[in-house]
């Protein structure tokens, strides 16, 4: 299919010669279909940039833009400044890439063994029911996790019932074990529901090639790899350069609620750091510069993701 | 969560057909139980009288077994207003983002259309800065005045670039030859859109339907900005319990009670 | 010609005045924002329907969801103020941007008699000044104006907390020292170390969850005779009131040791220093923790599950605890946990700069307290929610149970305004039922009511009438109040730096090996010198800065 895809693109590649102006005005119904998206996003996403000021001012919500201080790149340097904050990039891009990195094989399994099911009703069934803990409140999720992480919670019982361990293991006390934490919870919550997005990409595919597949011999295992997986690749392709350009989101409710002051070394993602240092410290300009600082880098690990895409070949984004 | 490693190991070493059905279902009923029990746990303590509940430690089924949650929340006529504010604007943010969406996505996948890259890299951008709280505060409440509206709930959420992608990937996945043919045709491209792309666009319009439906159910930070104070705007989902973030004293006050609470020999002996 | 003009003048004065006599009764819709989360009142609830016939006066009510500061700062940047406006923990911030009127502009003993003579008697405290030098009043305390002795039945802030069972297994004991306190736990454990159900006792308690890390933190101010100052001590005998921090002086580290002897004797359980607020309250409540040092109202919830299961034993008693002298140089200390009573400075409604008639709040207030309005918030309406009977003011206990019931008071209380407005405490003084309480809850024949048979016999073992018996009567406070009321914004990141290295590091002395301790300790001292000291320093100038207010006056 892709081969066929191919070749028909390169047929309609716009024709340079022709000149700017008068392609963009053969193509006016284009415009009339996406201009108006196009101003709605300059105004709800790019109007109140001006916000971006402000950190560079010592930003008072009172005096507001105009009558603030400017200080220079002051809310930058005390920034970079202080060790927690350093500490706190650390671990929201280790708990990025933990949740990334399992997040993704872990959906992209569970869809695939989804795929394999050939009754419909179960295969419903199961994925409803994966879908709840996507809906459940990320209190609830994360006091059920602190009993069963407890010391004497479900697994260190099993831990020392398998002999595994002598004494409890301390999960919730040890920053070792945060991340992994968080890892765990993330993907167990949200595994079914990032399904979603691949079963929709399995429908797609066409079942000629199934069949095909199995013609030439192929096994179970073997149509996985040579169609399924093929069949979901530009969607994994593009998920993951969108959210390489997440990383630098790891979130705070989380780490908020399963950190403790024991912990806070490796439990402190930026976006807790600017809740405890910008707002409710009433230092605007800080937030706002913790918030630039984490778009750029966003747009760098992006357009970073995008040129590896492209250069093997692969879909991209832009 | 348990599940995981034990499934990878299976489902690389099994070759035979027969045997692989029954592991994955096993696999995945076990799933369905770790996924099924909080929800049931939750279930259970919203069952449960609200004193004894906090004593924790209740499984599948309430302990003591009482309807006073459910009947303190229907007490009130708000919680039907507060059920067809969500209900509504659920539907019609729904609608909007499907077509506005499904559009722009239309035209970001053709390859010819010149302003391709361009707007694509603008709304691209959307997912990744954020101007922060106070200037976007600022532009829905006092620039377009949309505070204490039901259109709040509306205007700002017409789009979403990540559900504009997933339908640009599903589009770019369709035959060309579609488009190719309907053009011969004499079709402009608002007619290949609506009469072509759309209706084949189903399967994946049905799963941003879902995203933005969930989204938008589950949404309370709008009304929060916006219509705290306008009770008939409350949507089910305000105001979030349990607080998604635990309300912080500031630290200023941490030192002893905010104000004096009712002493605890006021409770009442039963 | 002339008579049409007279008579079109006339006409226009009357006209003129139509609307300003009935400005007065027109309806008025108030919005109002609480800074904390709260219950939206039922729209048939039956005081607001009172409110609305005599005022005119109906209420849109915000309360807080999500977080506190990020919503006040977005109302300050768009100046989009509530007419009534509790700024809650963070009400420095709105009246340092502006955004309260000045009550004392319609505030005076003329005008409005009975809120001159709820504020006057503490005017030293309340009234401020501005930058100009202007008297200025932003809030009217939402508690602590209370009228007559002071009542405390209950302690209801700081102390360390046993549960009955095991003083009365010790033959009912005085306990007055740290030493006591815990050889008492060690004792207990030992000789029972389950409940009846085979559930492991814990020994003590120490809640870190977030701001409720006091339980972890204020301890050592108190073993050193000292009331809650949030984290310093103040020397109230020395002239210039020397004001330190105490986590980081030698004789805090007598406490925490003892924490990690206790630790070691398996009296903590390292769980205690993960555990969040609901898994506390879940063990409280399940009556398996033998102690803790905390503020009762911070476990209220436990306390009533317990008595809900009738599990009467398992309940607290506060207890004042004091470093043995050995801990302080021989040094005997009198123990100072309960406070008299202070207004709760800046807490509860102030009045918004948007608001378009300030006047009409003040006299609905004004109005409101009146003993017949009071009554009415406090106590309900009578026949309906209380009796009278001889001029004592009575509930049955079904009246009184229902109070608690989040869907009754919904219905039929007006918290939501009330809590946070100006209302009468203490001792009813005067008319025709003075010498009852103003709360409910402090009414001794509902007190007395409500007191169970095990209690009863608990105290009579003692010879004691009430609970606070086990504490000292409240001491007048010192000139500059209570310390931990201070507004330390200037220092807010040292002071931010001071908590997180005793959040991070007291844990860790309490559970490390007893042989590190000293050098761990000296570690601990060196971090958490320069902002302690910063902190210390600043808090010094402002205790001193508020003494000067209240005893300038």
């Amino acid at each position: 299919m892709s081969s066929i895809a191919k070749g028909t693109q390169q047929n309609i590649r716009p024709v340079r010669k022709k000149g700017f102006w008068r392609t963009l005005g053969g193509q006016w119904q284009l415009m009339l279909m996406s201009v108006p998206m196009l101003l709605y996003v300059l105004l709800f996403n790019y109007g109140p940039m001006w916000g971006w000021i402000t950190a560079f001012q010592d930003y008072k919500p009172k005096t507001g833009l105009l009558g603030s201080k400017f200080v220079g790149l002051q809310n930058f340097q005390w920034l970079f400044g202080r060790e927690d904050f350093i500490n706190s990039i650390r671990n929201t891009l280790a708990m990025s890439v933990i949740n990334l990195v399992f997040g993704t094989v872990s959906s992209i399994l569970l869809a695939v063994l989804l795929n394999e099911v050939r009754n419909r009703g179960f295969k419903r069934t199961v994925q409803t029911v994966t879908y709840l803990p996507h809906f459940l409140s990320m209190v609830i999720v994360v006091g059920m996790a602190q009993n069963i992480f407890a010391s004497n919670g479900a697994i260190n019982n099993l831990l020392m019932s398998v002999g595994l361990v002598k004494s409890p293991v301390f999960f919730l006390g040890e920053g070792k074990y945060f991340w992994w934490l968080v890892g765990v919870i993330n993907v167990w919550k949200e595994v079914g529901w990032n399904t979603i997005i691949y079963i929709s990409a399995m429908t797609a595919i066409d079942p000629c090639l199934y069949e095909a597949a199995s013609i030439d011999g192929a096994g179970r295992f073997n149509r996985i790899l040579h169609v399924t997986l093929p069949g979901i690749k530009s969607t994994f392709v593009i998920l993951l350069i969108m959210n390489i350009g997440h990383l630098m989101e790891a979130g705070f409710e989380i780490q908020y609620l399963l950190g403790s002051s024991v912990v806070m070394d490796w439990s402190q993602t930026i976006d807790i750091f600017v809740l405890k240092y910008g707002i409710s410290k009433q230092q605007y300009g800080v937030a706002t510069a913790a918030g630039m600082f984490k778009s750029v880098v966003a747009i760098v690990l992006l357009i970073g993701a995008n040129y590896v895409s492209k250069r093997l070949g692969e879909d991209t984004l832009i | 969560m348990t599940a995981y490693t034990p499934r990878i190991k299976k489902s690389h070493g099994i070759g035979h057909d027969r045997v692989f059905p029954v592991v994955n279902a096993v696999i995945l009923i076990v799933l369905m139980f770790t996924t099924l029990y909080p929800v049931i746990n939750t279930v259970a303590y919203s069952f449960n009288e609200g004193t004894d509940a906090l004593r924790g430690d209740i499984g599948l089924w309430p302990r003591v077994f009482s309807l006073k949650s459910y009947q303190s929340i229907l007490s009130d006529n708000a919680v039907y207003q507060a059920a067809w504010i969500s209900a509504s604007k659920t539907v019609l943010i729904t609608l909007m983002n499907l077509f506005w969406t499904s559009m722009l996505a239309f035209t970001l996948s053709r390859k010819e259309y010149v302003l391709r890259k361009f707007i694509t890299t603008v709304m691209v951008l959307t997912m990744y800065v954020n101007a922060g709280l106070i200037p976007n505060y600022l532009l829905i409440s006092k620039t377009l005045g949309l505070s204490k509206s039901y259109w709040v709930y509306i205007v700002p959420t017409m789009f979403s670039c990540f559900n504009m992608i997933v339908i640009r990937t599903y589009i770019a996945g369709l035959p060309d030859a579609l488009v190719e043919s309907a053009r011969i045709d004499g079709a402009g491209d608002i007619r290949v859109f609506w009469q072509i792309i759309f209706p084949l666009c189903k399967p994946v319009l049905a799963t941003v339907a879902l995203f933005v439906a969930v989204g938008s159910w589950n949404s309370w930070f709008d009304t929060h900005l916006y219509c705290g104070g306008q009770k008939n705007l409350h949507s089910l989902q305000y105001p979030p319990r349990p607080a998604p973030t635990p309300p912080k004293p500031r630290r200023t006050r941490c030192a002893a009670p905010l104000r004096p609470r009712p002493s605890p020999s006021a409770a009442p002996s039963p | 010609m002339r008579k049409l003009l007279s008579a079109i003048l006339v006409l226009a004065m009357i006209l003129s005045l139509v609307p300003m006599a009935l400005a007065d009764e027109e309806p008025i819709t108030l919005t109002v924002f609480r800074g904390d989360p709260g219950d939206q009142p039922a729209d048939d609830n039956k005081i607001y329907k009172l409110i609305e016939e005599r005022f005119g006066v109906r209420f849109e009510f915000e309360f807080l969801a999500g977080d506190l500061d990020e919503k006040l700062g977005m109302m300050i940047a768009g100046e989009d103020y509530p007419d009534l406006f509790d700024g809650g923990n963070s009400a420095d911030l709105i009246i340092n941007n502006g955004a309260l009127i000045n009550l004392l502009d319609y505030i005076n003993p003329e005008d409005t008699p009975r809120l001159w003579a709820h504020i006057e008697p503490q005017k030293a405290r309340l009234i401020e000044k501005n930058e100009d030098g202007e008297d200025v009043l932003y809030i009217i305390p939402n508690y602590g104006l209370t009228d007559g002795d002071q009542i405390v039945n209950e302690v209801n802030g700081p102390a360390f907390f046993v549960q009955k069972q095991v003083l009365a297994w010790a033959g009912y004991p005085q306990i007055h020292t740290l030493n006591e306190y815990f050889d008492l736990l060690q004792n207990f454990l030992a000789a029972n170390p389950t409940n009846e159900d085979g559930t492991p006792y814990i020994g003590f308690d120490i809640l870190c969850e977030d701001w409720r890390h006091f339980c972890l933190i204020n301890p050592v101010q108190h073993l050193m005779g000292r009331p809650n100052d949030g984290e310093v001590l103040v020397d109230v005998n020395s002239p210039d009131f020397h004001t330190e921090t105490f986590i980081d002086k030698p004789y805090a580290k007598a406490y925490y040791k003892k924490l990690n002897e206790a630790f070691h004797n398996g009296l903590i359980s390292k769980d205690t220093f993960v555990m969040n607020y609901d898994q506390y309250i879940a063990q409280l409540s399940s009556g398996i923790v033998l102690g803790m040092f905390d503020q009762a109202w911070d476990f209220g919830n436990a306390t009533a599950a317990l008595k809900d299961a009738k599990m009467d034993k398992n309940t607290y008693v506060a207890l004042g605890l004091v470093y043995d002298p050995e801990y302080v140089d021989g040094r005997e200390i009198e123990e100072h946990y309960v406070n008299g009573s202070l207004p709760n400075v800046r807490r509860g409604f102030g009045i918004s700069v948007n608001c378009q008639c300030p006047e009409r709040i003040i006299a609905m207030w004004e109005e409101m307290m009146s003993d017949e309005w009071q009554l009415i918030f406090n106590w309900g309406i009578e026949g309906e929610d209380y009796y009278v009977e001889d001029g004592r003011l009575l509930m049955t206990e079904e009246q009184y149970a229902q109070r608690n019931d989040s869907t009754w008071k919904i219905h039929n209380r007006a918290l939501a305004f009330f809590e946070s407005s100006p209302k009468k405490q203490g001792w009813i003084l005067e008319g025709e039922y003075a010498g009852n309480c103003w709360d409910p809850a402090n009414q001794p024949e509902i007190v007395l009511g409500l007191m169970n048979e095990y209690d009863k016999e608990f105290l009579a073992a003692y010879g004691y009438s009430k609970f606070a018996d086990f504490v000292n009567p409240p001491i007048e406070l010192a000139p500059y109040g209570e310390a931990w009321q201070i507004d330390y914004t200037p220092v807010d990141v040292e002071h931010q730096d001071f908590l997180d290295i005793q959040d991070k590091m007291l844990p860790e002395l309490i559970m490390c090996d007893p042989a590190d301790f000293d050098a761990l300790w000296d570690e601990f001292v060196e971090k958490i010198t320069p902002s302690a000291t910063a902190f210390g320093e600043y808090m010094w100038q402002a205790v001193q800065a508020e003494a000067a207010k209240v005893l300038g006056e």
